[in-house]
């Protein structure tokens, strides 16, 4: 994986980067996204429960919580990134992708991620989901404005 | 309340702080009867564990996506709950491995130093989860056991060891000290270094 994408984390220098680029990034980030959290930290998630397995639950899923949490977490920041970046009617079909993705990733986050320690990054992963479904809704509406305003020129 | 009620309940309230105050100085210098030796032997304990996540765990190999599973011709979103079909195995360890690392979080459950191998759990995982996600294959870890430099080299997941040994130690005392450690392969390629 190329994860260098993920160094634009800001709506700012997201702005900045070229259409063409930016949707090569999406691309990336729904495929990674999704092998990160269904293998990589399903598998971390397995190692941490065989080997701390015999210490209590909570001590064991905050040790595998902070393992996961920091790439985790910048998966996330970029996907708020593109989120709350300029409202371009473009960018609908990736946001679709991008909504489709977290749909697909939210079950698994759930699971892997279950316990209080993991109460955060549950709550944001759905939070994203939330922002990129508002996000699309809203490109919707100005699309729609558009059309009826063509349709009774 | 009358004023010599007060008195004495604050006089009794002074004394038992006192007497608390005096059992946690006993407690402290229980503590310190040992002469530092269950301190000791908690450290030598998380570097054994230490040494053991290093030497048998690795970063994955990650797929670049994941299969969808389709429900006559849509994604099921249910079908991406965690399943042990889709978890690495090649991540989880040997019997014989786990059952030291067992061994050493019961011993230092009961002397209450299980946080030291929460934190080398954490840091060695962290890294090697790091690895993964970025897929060097080529990746270098260095870890301080003991009084030797470990450093671990992967190339596509087939690891070498290679211990730089401190100038005040000759090479006998290292192999004796590794000795008393039986890890196996490790070992083996540690003498290797040191016969060559």
């Amino acid at each position: 994986m190329k994860l260098n994408y993920l160094k634009n984390l800001s709506p700012e220098a997201i702005d900045r980067i070229d259409w063409d680029h930016l949707q090569i990034m999406i691309g990336l980030w729904c495929q990674h996204i999704e092998v990160a959290v269904k293998v990589l930290y399903a598998s971390e998630r397995q190692l941490a429960r065989q080997v701390l397995g015999h210490l209590d639950q909570d001590l064991w899923t905050e040790c595998f919580v902070k393992v996961a949490s920091t790439g985790m977490v910048q998966f996330l920041q970029f996907g708020e990134g593109i989120a709350r970046s300029h409202r371009a009617p473009e960018k609908l079909f990736k946001l679709l992708d991008m909504f489709e993705t977290l749909d697909q990733c939210v079950p698994t986050v759930n699971t892997v991620f279950e316990g209080d320690s993991g109460l955060e990054l549950r709550a944001r992963t759905r939070e994203l989901q939330k922002l990129v479904c508002n996000r699309t809704t809203l490109i919707q509406l100005v699309l729609c404005g558009q059309t009826c305003k063509y349709h009774h020129r | 309340m009358s004023m010599p009620v007060i008195h004495s309940l604050a006089l009794t309230l002074y004394h038992s702080q006192k007497h608390i105050d005096g059992l946690k100085i006993a407690d402290e210098a229980a503590r310190g009867l040992d002469g530092g030796l269950q301190g000791l032997v908690q450290e030598k304990l998380v570097t054994e564990f230490k040494f053991l996540m290093v030497e048998h765990t690795l970063p994955l190999t990650l797929p670049d996506h994941v299969e969808k599973t389709t429900d006559g011709g849509r994604t099921s979103p249910g079908a991406s709950a965690l399943s042990d079909e889709k978890v690495q195995d090649v991540i989880l360890l040997p019997a014989w491995v786990l059952e030291r690392l067992h061994a050493i979080i019961e011993t230092l459950q009961h002397t209450g130093g299980c946080e030291g191998c929460l934190g080398a759990f954490g840091e060695i995982r962290s890294n090697q989860a790091f690895v993964s996600l970025q897929a060097r294959y080529h990746c270098i870890f260095l870890y301080q056991i003991h009084d030797f430099l470990v450093k671990r080299e992967n190339f596509n997941g087939i690891g070498e060891v290679q211990i730089s040994i401190p100038p005040h130690m000759n090479k006998a005392s290292v192999t004796e000290s590794f000795h008393l450690w039986t890890v196996a392969g490790f070992e083996t390629q540690l003498l290797k270094k040191l016969e060559s």
